[in-house]
């Protein structure tokens, strides 16, 4: 399990933006690996999954939004290997809550590793927030 | 991030709780319980927050009626408060963090309701207007309903309220906010929060 929660911190990492996008989270990767950073657009979330003594999971769900979400199936569809063994799941279902096998306009249910819940739908061009955005590479 | 949504136990105040973000945070609050139509219209049994042009903070029962519902985590570790504050327990809970507008007033809202916490787990403590504006946040934890206070608390869940701006005017270094200031940006900070969600 540890290897897991290491592992899947990365992981999401990259399935919700590609790479880490803001240079002060990368220092922190480095002098502790575990917590999770992503930023998307001006809004960010951190969570340390390591926990004291468990992993910390939201009693809620976050719901993220993306402009081809079909992207984001591919990538969770790649980390599903590694992440064998931890909560992480990933449920393709229409816009109508039935599970589909196609994600095209649907809705990703997604729990994490260590069991924090996501939904993962599709935005409208004009849904990023036009204020600015986190300094770094762009992902997605 | 379109949307937070949180957890509450079953029926809770959740009317009370979008009363807690309009009155004391300066949100504005889409749609809540009515007060009168709270046990018969479940559709309504719920409170969504403005807090971003394009984003929501959502309190909804817990699917789950069993569920225990909770979302704070608070340990004694023996932190003495300064002399004549009082003293607080560490909370390993989930935090949400937002920026307002006007960090003052904001806290003198929140210090009134009093809900003003001070998590000991962080090195950044602010028990009086000074440090909260030196150190640009503060917090609260209890979710109470300002207009029914002696009900008591609502729900646990750790707010990190930050200002945008340092006291010397400049961006605040964690602020997700690029261009400050200009005329737009502060428009928009006044009618919105930005809510940056930590789990930490």
């Amino acid at each position: 399990m540890p290897r897991v929660v290491t592992i899947g911190c990365e992981l999401f990492n990259w399935i919700f933006c590609s790479a880490p996008r803001i240079p002060a989270r990368q220092r922190i990767y480095k002098l502790a690996p575990r917590p999770c950073g992503p930023t998307l657009g001006p809004i960010s979330f951190t969570y340390v999954p390591q926990g004291k003594p468990d992993a910390q999971v939201l009693q809620g769900i976050v719901t993220l939004a993306y402009p081809n979400i079909d992207t984001v199936y591919s990538r969770f569809n790649v980390a599903a290997a590694a992440l064998r063994g931890s909560q992480f799941a990933c449920t393709s279902k229409a816009d109508n809550g039935s599970s589909s096998s196609s994600n095209s306009g649907g809705v990703l249910a997604v729990t994490d590793p260590w069991g924090n819940q996501f939904r993962i739908v599709s935005g409208a061009a004009d849904e990023r927030d036009a204020r600015d955005r986190q300094p770094g590479d762009i992902s997605e | 991030m379109r949307d937070l949504t949180i957890y509450a136990p079953r029926d809770s105040n959740l009317a009370g709780i979008g009363r807690f973000y309009r009155d004391i945070l300066g949100a504005h609050v889409l749609m809540s319980d009515n007060d009168n139509t709270k046990d018969n219209n479940k559709d309504h049994h719920q409170c969504i927050v403005t807090v971003g042009p394009k984003q929501t903070l959502t309190f909804v029962p817990h699917p789950d009626s069993q569920q225990t519902v909770r979302h704070d985590d608070l340990r004694d570790e023996q932190f003495e408060s300064p002399a004549g504050f009082p003293a607080h327990l560490s909370n390993y809970g989930p935090h949400v963090s937002m920026y307002v507008a006007d960090l003052a007033s904001t806290l003198e809202r929140a210090d009134k309701l009093g809900v003003t916490y001070v998590n000991p787990r962080f090195k950044r403590r602010a028990f009086t207007l000074g440090e909260a504006r030196a150190q640009c946040m503060f917090r609260c934890l209890d979710i109470v309903d300002p207009a029914h206070s002696e009900q008591g608390v609502i729900l646990k869940l750790e707010h990190e309220v930050r200002s945008v701006v340092q006291t010397n005017g400049s961006l605040y270094k964690s602020c997700p906010l690029m261009r400050y200031p200009t005329l737009l940006l502060q428009h928009l900070v006044k009618y919105y929060t930005v809510t940056v969600v930590s789990i930490c």
